[in-house]
């Protein structure tokens, strides 16, 4: 059996140390709350750990299955997959697209081990520029209209489980009349249309230490834009709605469709996208 | 430069719709065919996204077979636009090589 490459013990480290992280913030922000007795805050904190979990187990599992799919490659070919497996998870494609073209790059890489070729004779001295060619072929080319509408599906997701959690949090009878902070939603929002691109980027790039980075700075300029509009500019009104005022982003069910309508029109803007790029190739 | 890479992709891509009209053929396999007609630099990297986009433009079509090795291999086939496409390429082909090689023997030394 094949030893796990550094990279991949990396990636495993970097899948506990985050999910530890996330479970240890659940436990403080719940202690803090004071929320622990409470039925609702316990679910919730049970449901991030068997997340937290899953996540290193799923790593752990699609480790394990690189492993065993690739036991025939030579240590070059092998490492040269485990590569360009990893870059495709930072690039705009659906799941299924990558699986394929992953399974197309096997089989070319199991042809070229039993041939003894050398990695370079198969896929050049550049492989970011070989995902990149891949990534075209599929037909995603406009990266900022992709990013803009992949934002607004991910700040439309993130709204809704803020205002799901809160529900689940309040007494409230009504998911409606649930509201959610102004503030927490200015943290998500940038997350939602920066951090995710520049998050599948570095991940495109291999550059994992920066996959941490990014989402922590975002937190840190947030935490000093909210705290120095606290401390010097909360008398003026629009500054306190800001820092203190809340709002529910699904006050009716017109107000969901209308989301879910946004949601599947973003979603179809792409795939329009996708037909347009690949007719122009 | 850039010029000179899109008609060396718009050539190959031509060799590869000709090697296909021979019958179905997978990616490595037509790699190793362009490289027997003497396309030495080329490998499976720049092959492998023009199949793909081929494949998404319609003018190619794949066969999914169990493969001794591991995964299921494609086996590339052209399409009705792909014979279409084909003979689009011959006739440009044909009509850019006679103006080149008169234009050549007239004005050789």
């Amino acid at each position: 059996m094949r030893k796990l490459t550094k990279k991949s013990r990396w990636m495993l480290y970097l899948s506990i140390f985050i999910s530890s992280l996330v479970v240890l913030s659940a436990l403080l922000y719940f202690q803090a709350a004071k929320e622990k007795s409470d039925y609702i805050s316990k679910a919730i904190l049970i449901i991030i750990i068997i997340i937290a979990v899953l996540a290193v187990i799923s790593m752990i599992i699609s480790r394990l299955r690189i492993r065993k799919n690739t036991s025939n490659l030579t240590p070059a070919f092998f490492e040269t997959y485990e590569q360009i497996s990893d870059k495709l998870q930072g690039v705009a494609m659906s799941n299924l697209e990558k699986k394929e073209t992953l399974s197309d790059i096997l089989d070319l890489f199991l042809l070229a081990s039993k041939d003894k070729r050398k990695v370079a004779d198969v896929v050049g001295n550049d492989i970011d520029d070989f995902v990149y060619q891949i990534q075209q072929s599929f037909g995603y080319r406009s990266k900022l209209v992709f990013n803009i509408l992949t934002g607004i599906q991910y700040s439309i997701l993130y709204l809704f489980m803020m205002q799901g959690v809160e529900y689940l949090k309040s007494n409230e009878n009504s998911f409606y009349n649930v509201g959610i902070s102004i503030s927490m939603a200015l943290y998500l929002i940038p997350l939602a249309f920066i951090g995710i691109p520049l998050i599948t980027n570095f991940i495109r790039k291999n550059k994992l230490g920066l996959v941490i980075v990014v989402p922590l700075c975002i937190l840190v300029m947030f935490i000093v834009f909210m705290e120095t509009m606290h401390k010097y500019f909360i008398d003026i009104p629009w500054v306190y709605t800001l820092v203190e005022g809340d709002f529910s982003c699904i006050p009716s069910l017109g107000m969901l469709i209308l989301w879910l309508v946004l949601l599947a029109i973003a979603s179809l803007l792409k795939w329009v996208q996708r037909k347009v790029s690949i007719s122009k190739l | 430069m850039a010029q000179v890479t899109q008609l060396l992709k718009g050539i190959l891509q031509g060799c590869i719709l000709s090697i296909l009209s021979g019958g179905e053929m997978y990616g490595y396999k037509i790699v190793e065919d362009l490289k027997s007609y003497g396309f030495d630099d080329i490998h499976e990297a720049t092959v492998y996204p023009i199949l793909t986009r081929l494949n998404k433009q319609g003018i190619l079509a794949f066969d999914k077979r169990p493969s001794e090795l591991g995964p299921p291999r494609k086996y590339y086939r052209l399409t009705q636009e792909g014979k279409k496409e084909l003979e689009i390429f011959s006739s440009t082909w044909n009509n850019i090589s006679k103006i080149v090689d008169t234009m050549l023997k007239e004005n050789s030394l």
